[in-house]
């Protein structure tokens, strides 16, 4: 499966860990071979999770180039099935899948908080959709191809007349997570959060809704899909050390774009409105982890900096970096509340602790997150043999609805530094 | 107040509560809140996708359980906006054209004409012809009906009903 319908033709072939051989047509290698694209080869898929798996060095750029491939043999075979009209709807969605991730930014979920918690605020969509309408090379590499900036943001925004387009980008079961779950339990050795990827393909239809629907037979191999999910939320993407160095990284730049304004990019980079300049001016290549790791090295030996800022630095380049001290994260059906009682002991420890320790106020941090796993009306539809579908949550053989809707992650931590400390200070309240 | 209890209490004005957790409530708020939002004004800060069922805002999905519970606790809606009251109109005319059609089905054909003619691209000139293409198994003349409601209140000018 080359991921292209008959008549297409890759000008240029790459080796990819996950798929093998993925073709590249000319559209795509024109806009691979931007300076603004080339960015995601030094962007990690999952930040700082090497510090906890070493081998989860792979990145936007490989990611980039799965998914494109996995909705290019999904939009062949939806094609050749007539729920796709035209090869170059094909080509417009690979392009579209190639395009996805074009907006993170370094250290991806760890930063993106910085600017989008801001009036008015830029999520990584959001500046995927500025980099495809106003970065100069990446408009020019679709326009040049013949196809429409703004049919690439409309599927990337999910507001596509076809509502399949939004789906296979965007939906429970969608080009996207199917790469990433793969790539990301192999490079991290998750097992477990394998999925058959090639049995969901080979299964996968249309209802007469028009739904992605998966067709009976190919049951098992979406609860694995859903299972696998599950386990990569708590065994990698809300792992706690992982997640204690994600808060690090958004604290440390969070004070570097404050305070420092000597390197003349990151002075740039402190707004929202830098940030749409640099788009526009076709300068945000540099823009990624490797950048902010010279920065942060630049700031250690810069006198101008604080101590704090220093230290903080220190315990990330050093792996001394957040150590959870309680830890009240479970599976849940239902949402958190904002009053739960668990959330509200940890802010109160939290205050507590922040005295007895003493120093900067991120010396405790508490990190609370409510991640749906299943939501009842975006279950896959499972299609049945007399045409019509039913979600795969209310399936009568499925797993799916004995699975947990939710993961509540409920953490105190604390910096290494101070964690003696606040062991001490745990036994004395009998945590 | 977080928007969720705001979308209970239109719910309760409207007096559109979710039954139970089942798909068919959950599509009624959906819908309700694009059309308020996208209609009438009622800016709740939701983010519609275009999906086969029409509109559907995966951050409303997720707080899904919120809205109910916030109901079960007791919400009271004392007053409403002038905007409220004009989507409560609008309502009571969708009831009365769809007829014995069901209430989530109005919603939903109606919800979808609005974003076919409002937010979709490439642009769609005949939202019903569109909505039939995709939808062959709905009745045309009820679809019509619909969007004619949809045009009276001025849903498809860009500025909305308000």
């Amino acid at each position: 499966m080359n991921g292209l319908p008959e008549g297409m033709r890759g000008v240029k072939r790459v080796y990819d860990e996950i798929h093998g051989y993925i073709e590249l047509t000319k559209p795509e290698i024109d806009i691979v071979d931007t300076p603004t694209f080339q960015r995601l080869r030094y962007i990690k898929q999952l930040a700082s999770a090497w510090y906890v798996y070493p081998g989860a060095t792979h990145t936007r750029f490989s990611h980039s180039l799965g998914v494109m491939h996995i909705m290019g043999i999904m939009a062949t075979k939806l094609y050749r099935e007539g729920y796709i009209y035209s090869k170059d709807d094909v080509q417009l969605l690979r392009i579209v899948a190639l395009l996805h991730d074009v907006g993170h930014t370094p250290f991806s979920h760890a930063i993106e908080p910085y600017y989008s918690s801001v009036n008015p605020p830029l999520t990584h969509e959001e500046l995927t959709k500025l980099i495809v309408l106003r970065d100069p090379y990446i408009r020019s590499a679709i326009e040049d191809n013949g196809f429409d900036p703004w049919s690439v943001v409309a599927i990337l925004e999910g507001r596509h007349r076809e509502p399949l387009f939004n789906q296979l980008l965007s939906g429970d079961l969608d080009v996207d997570r199917m790469d990433y779950l793969l790539r990301d339990a192999l490079h991290t050795g998750v097992t477990y959060g394998a999925i058959d990827v090639h049995r969901i393909i080979a299964t996968i239809t249309v209802d007469r809704e028009g739904s992605l629907a998966v067709a009976e037979k190919g049951l098992e191999a979406l609860e694995n899909f859903y299972l696998a999910r599950l386990h990569m939320y708590r065994a990698v993407y809300y792992h706690k050390s992982i997640v204690g160095y994600e808060l690090l990284v958004r604290i440390i730049y969070e004070k570097l774009m404050e305070s420092y304004r000597d390197n003349v990019l990151a002075s740039r980079l402190a707004t929202v409105q830098g940030v749409r300049k640099l788009v526009e001016e076709g300068k945000i290549f540099f823009w990624h982890d490797s950048w902010f790791l010279g920065l942060m090295v630049e700031a250690l030996e810069d006198p101008s900096v604080d101590n704090e800022v220093k230290e903080l630095i220190r315990a990330f380049l050093f792996r001394r970096g957040y150590k959870v001290i309680v830890d009240y994260s479970r599976f849940s059906d239902d949402e958190l509340e904002e009053d739960d009682e668990e959330v509200m002991k940890l802010r109160i420890l939290s205050d507590k602790l922040r005295r007895y320790v003493g120093g900067d106020r991120s010396n405790v941090m508490v990190f609370i997150d409510d991640i749906p796993i299943i939501t009842v009306e975006e279950a896959i539809r499972v299609a049945m043999d007399d045409g019509s579908s039913i979600s795969a949550y209310n399936h009568p053989r499925s797993l799916i609805k004995f699975m947990p809707r939710r993961f509540h992650v409920k953490r105190l931590y604390v910096l290494s530094s101070v964690h003696r400390k606040a062991l001490q200070f745990t036994k004395l309240m009998q945590v | 107040m977080g928007r969720y209890r705001e979308v209970a209490a239109l719910l309760r004005f409207l007096q559109l509560e979710p039954e139970s957790d089942d798909l068919r409530s959950r599509l009624i708020v959906q819908k309700v809140v694009y059309i308020a939002q996208s209609c009438f004004g009622i800016d709740l800060g939701y983010k519609f996708k275009w999906y086969s069922r029409g509109p559907y805002s995966r951050a409303l999905g997720r707080e899904f359980g919120k809205v109910v519970k916030s109901l079960k606790e007791g919400l009271e809606v004392t007053e409403v906006a002038p905007s409220v009251v004009h989507l409560q109109d609008f309502l009571r005319e969708l009831w009365r054209v769809a007829g014995r059609v069901d209430k989530s089905e109005a919603l939903e054909i109606a919800a979808s004409l609005i974003m076919l003619c409002r937010d979709i691209y490439p642009p769609v000139k005949d939202p019903v012809s569109e909505l039939m293409r995709r939808k062959s198994f709905l009745k045309r003349d009820v679809v019509e009906s619909i969007w004619g409601v949809v045009k009276r209140f001025g849903c498809c000018s860009q500025e909305g009903a308000c």
